[in-house]
């Protein structure tokens, strides 16, 4: 039980850090130049400052039963995000065939959404068995 | 009772006879999915005859008895109160289906034999799939289907739409049923309610109105419950006189009740129901319900914060989903219609005026249609999807309070949301609103919603006249465009659409794993008609456009017009441009930009190209010209002006076949007229203040 919870609480926080280093290169107080662990732009932000929250949340009420929902949404979100990014950078390749763009992008499918995706999948299957 | 429903044997024995079924149910039941289960897919869609709602057929041949299937819209009742409780009853009196089939979500039996009850009522030849039963199960419900069945004398097919469980049990019911006599069923009103409904049906005995389509009970029922249609029909028929004894039977009623005679009536189905459901229906306790599953879920995602967080991150994946993820699908048409099969066409033996039509005309609209193609997919794969969790009823939810503001119901939130990626597939999702009026406001201002497609114009004048403020200066073009339809909505409420958006029941369906095999069948279903009804407008379209370049006043300019910007300035469209430049007086915009406006039409994308053709200049070099050309203002009323102006010929293509030839002219010029309105604003008080 303690370990799922670390568990839990380390997801939430590497989320939202990701994000308030988006913010941080943004507003350019810092430069990180880690641009494979923080979001591409706005959008992917608030969302990993949603999945974040909900995963925090579900760590902070975890003697509650919206324990179990927070972290059911949670790993479902990240979960398909990781689905579009993977599918989307996959479809990239399709690209090299006609056009001269990099091989480099082979690169992003280790970026971090997908990792953090891979990440959930334990968390859903195990919801999702005291679920449904 | 008339003879058709006395159905003879020897009608019967007619293998010929078309037989007409329909299909009913509550809202979320799985029709849909049992209707292309029982059709295999093959279905034929359209409108009801005079307003937008979807009406679905199919045909299937079973024992060789041929069978037309109709799919009825989504409803709770049979009483008209809204559009789509109109189309189903007038359906089943008018036309006479042979069966009803009415699927009832099994979870929610109380909700769903409501409309069992009424329709029973009509005399119709019901059979019930008893839908979801996997569900039902899952929830620890019992349902005794033989007492059921006994009790109301009618078949029961119990069904797993999805899994395609129980469909040939119901195919063979309907040709059971073929046979047996209508059946017969009374609800017991009490003593005062049934003297007053015989009393009507004694007079209503007396007058020819055998072709209604029902029988003097139910007339008399709903004449009881102040049935508007029902009365509307009597007084066409000068039959006032049969109205006002009835009136008198009620004001008669009404005393010797002291309570609403319709609210007693509802009361007496319902208390009907609860005495079937009480028998008929056990529940055995279980771990976690469906239900309060259902219930914990809702909390998170409908909580005024949280749940917007996860609503706006939701839309942000959709689109990521459906822009990223088909891109370079789109790359790839793109590359291989405007180059490969481009200059194939180019290289084939034929004289020029013909390649090009063929290249320049046609091959560019089909490759506008193709290139579509996997972003609306992808959309279309991602809204179903959503759709089918449950997830967008709890979007509407959340929308209700501010689109009511506006006059429109939440639903209408979503088309409007995608409309921010295109207007073409948010054109097409109105279709699930349902709602006649809600759909067709909402279709008048998802063009003010700003298409991707415009972000090129905006992003290449504000780069040459904003470079400072670039962000903020297009988030104030999206801001005019999104304010511009809340004005429109309010205007248009006040004007047209008068009174409420129908008062739809908040339909909140548990939360499911959608079926796999449905998402794809719905997505093709509405690419396929995005193809069929917009795709040959859009190619007829795109080749006299090409006409109009290659073709000027002084006759035929040759196919090199379209990339040689001196022949192109005597073109036909030129000319036109020339024409109506006058009136862009104030805006200082010289022919050019009007020509590329007009070929803006075609597609908004198309306006950055062109204008790079017709000043003579690559498309890097655009901004120089431009600068000497354009103030900052008038480059600010241009982007304005784009952004309101028109749909592009995609869109305008879609409007067409949704709500007609006449209404889309109408939208068309009512945006001209707002974006020259807007442009003319823009210039008038940027000039008073700069
Ligand atoms: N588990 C289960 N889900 C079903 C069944 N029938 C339909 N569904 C699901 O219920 C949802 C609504 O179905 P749909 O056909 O769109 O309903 P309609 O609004 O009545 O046309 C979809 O997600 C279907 O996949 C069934 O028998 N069992």
């Amino acid at each position: 039980m303690k370990m799922i919870n670390y568990y839990i609480l380390s997801m939430g926080l590497t989320y939202i850090i990701s994000s308030l280093m988006f913010i941080l290169e943004n507003v350019n107080i810092v430069k990180t130049g880690l641009s494979q662990v923080t979001p591409t732009d706005a959008g992917m932000a608030l969302y990993f400052v949603t999945v974040g929250t909900l995963y925090n949340y579900a760590y902070f009420k975890s003697s509650e039963e919206v324990f179990g929902t927070s972290l059911l949404l949670a790993s479902i979100m990240s979960i398909a995000f990781m689905f579009v990014q993977t599918l989307h950078y996959s479809l990239q390749l399709l690209d090299l065939i006609v056009s001269d763009s990099n091989i480099e992008v082979l690169f992003n499918l280790m970026r971090i959404e997908i990792v953090l995706g891979i990440l959930s999948i334990p968390i859903l299957l195990k919801e999702r068995g005291n679920h449904i | 009772m008339s003879c058709h429903e006395l159905s003879s044997p020897t009608t019967l024995g007619n293998k010929h006879e078309l037989i007409k079924v329909a299909i009913v149910g509550n809202p979320n039941v799985g029709k849909s999915a049992l209707f292309n289960k029982l059709t295999g897919g093959n279905a034929w869609v359209g409108n009801w005859p005079g307003v937008t709602v979807e009406k679905k057929t199919g045909r299937i041949v079973i024992e060789g008895h041929e069978v037309e299937l109709v799919d009825l819209p989504g409803i709770y009742g049979l009483t008209p109160y809204s559009l789509d409780e109109v189309i189903a009853r007038k359906f089943i009196l008018e036309e006479r289906p042979r069966i009803v089939i009415q699927v009832i979500n099994a979870t929610n039996l109380e909700r769903n034999l409501y409309l069992t009850i009424q329709l029973l009522e009509m005399n119709v030849k019901l059979i019930i799939a008893l839908n979801m039963i996997d569900l039902a199960e899952k929830e620890g419900l019992e349902i005794d289907i033989n007492g059921l069945m006994n009790q109301l004398n009618i078949l029961i097919i119990p069904t797993i739409a999805v899994k395609e469980v129980g469909v040939d049990n119901l195919t063979k019911a309907i040709i059971m049923e073929l046979n047996s006599p209508p059946p017969f069923f009374k609800i017991n009103y009490g003593p005062e309610i049934e003297e007053a409904i015989q009393r009507i049906e004694r007079i209503l005995d007396k007058c020819e109105i055998a072709d209604v389509g029902a029988n003097s009970r139910w007339i008399a029922i709903h004449l009881l419950e102040d049935d508007k249609d029902i009365e509307e029909l009597f007084r066409k028929r000068g039959l006032e006189d049969v109205l006002r004894k009835v009136v008198e039977i009620k004001r008669d009623l009404q005393t010797r009740l002291g309570e609403s005679i319709e609210v007693l009536m509802i009361e007496k189905r319902y208390q009907y129901i609860l005495s079937l459901t009480q028998k008929y229906v056990k529940r055995r306790h279980v771990k976690e319900s469906l239900t309060t599953f259902t219930d914990r879920l809702d909390r998170i995602l409908t909580h005024p914060i949280l749940g917007l967080m996860i609503f706006i991150s939701t839309l942000y994946l959709l689109f990521k989903f459906s822009f990223d993820v088909a891109s370079p699908l789109t790359n790839l048409l793109d590359v291989l219609i405007s180059g490969h099969v481009h200059s194939f066409l180019k290289t084939l033996p034929l004289p020029t005026i013909i390649s090009s039509l063929l290249a320049d005309g046609v091959l560019q609209g089909v490759g506008i249609l193709l290139i579509f193609i996997p972003n609306l997919f992808f959309l279309f794969l991602g809204i179903s999807f959503l759709e089918d969790t449950g997830y967008l009823a709890r979007v509407t939810f959340l929308s209700d309070k501010w689109m009511n503001k506006i006059g429109l119901s939440g639903r209408v939130i979503i088309p409007l949301l995608i409309g921010f990626g295109c207007n073409v597939p948010a054109i097409l999702s109105t279709r699930v609103l349902g709602d006649d009026r809600d759909r067709r406001l909402t279709m008048l201002i998802i063009p003010f919603m700003s298409c991707s497609a415009r972000l090129p114009i905006y992003l290449l004048f504000t780069l040459v006249f904003f470079k400072e403020n670039q962000m903020l200066v297009i988030l104030s073009i999206y801001f005019i465009g999104v304010t511009t339809a809340i004005i429109t909505a309010l205007l248009f409420n006040k004007l047209l659409f008068k009174g409420q958006t129908s008062g739809y029941v908040m339909d909140m369906p548990p939360y499911l794993i959608p079926s796999v095999g449905n998402i794809f069948a719905k997505s093709w279903e509405r690419i396929k008609s995005f193809l069929v009804r917009a795709g040959s407008i859009i190619v007829i379209m795109m080749v006299i456009i090409w006409a109009l370049s290659i073709f000027g006043p002084e006759g035929y300019l040759g196919v090199e017009a379209l990339r040689n910007p001196d022949l192109l300035s005597r073109s036909w469209i030129a000319s036109f441009s020339k024409l109506i430049e006058p009136l862009f007086k104030p805006f200082n915009w010289d022919w050019r930009v009007i020509s590329s406006l007009l070929f803006g039409f075609v597609a908004k994308e198309v306006v950055v190209s062109s204008l790079s053709v017709l000043y003579n200049v690559e498309e890097a070099d655009l901004s120089t010209v431009l600068s000497t050309s354009f103030t900052p203002l008038t480059a600010y009323s241009l982007m304005v002006f784009t952004l309101l102006y028109t749909p592009c010929m995609a869109t305008a293509a879609t409007l067409r076949s949704e709500i007609g030839l006449k209404n889309t002219i109408f939208i068309i010029i009512y945006e001209l007229f707002i974006a020259y309105i807007m442009a003319y604003l823009v210039l008038s008080i940027g000039g008073l203040l700069l």
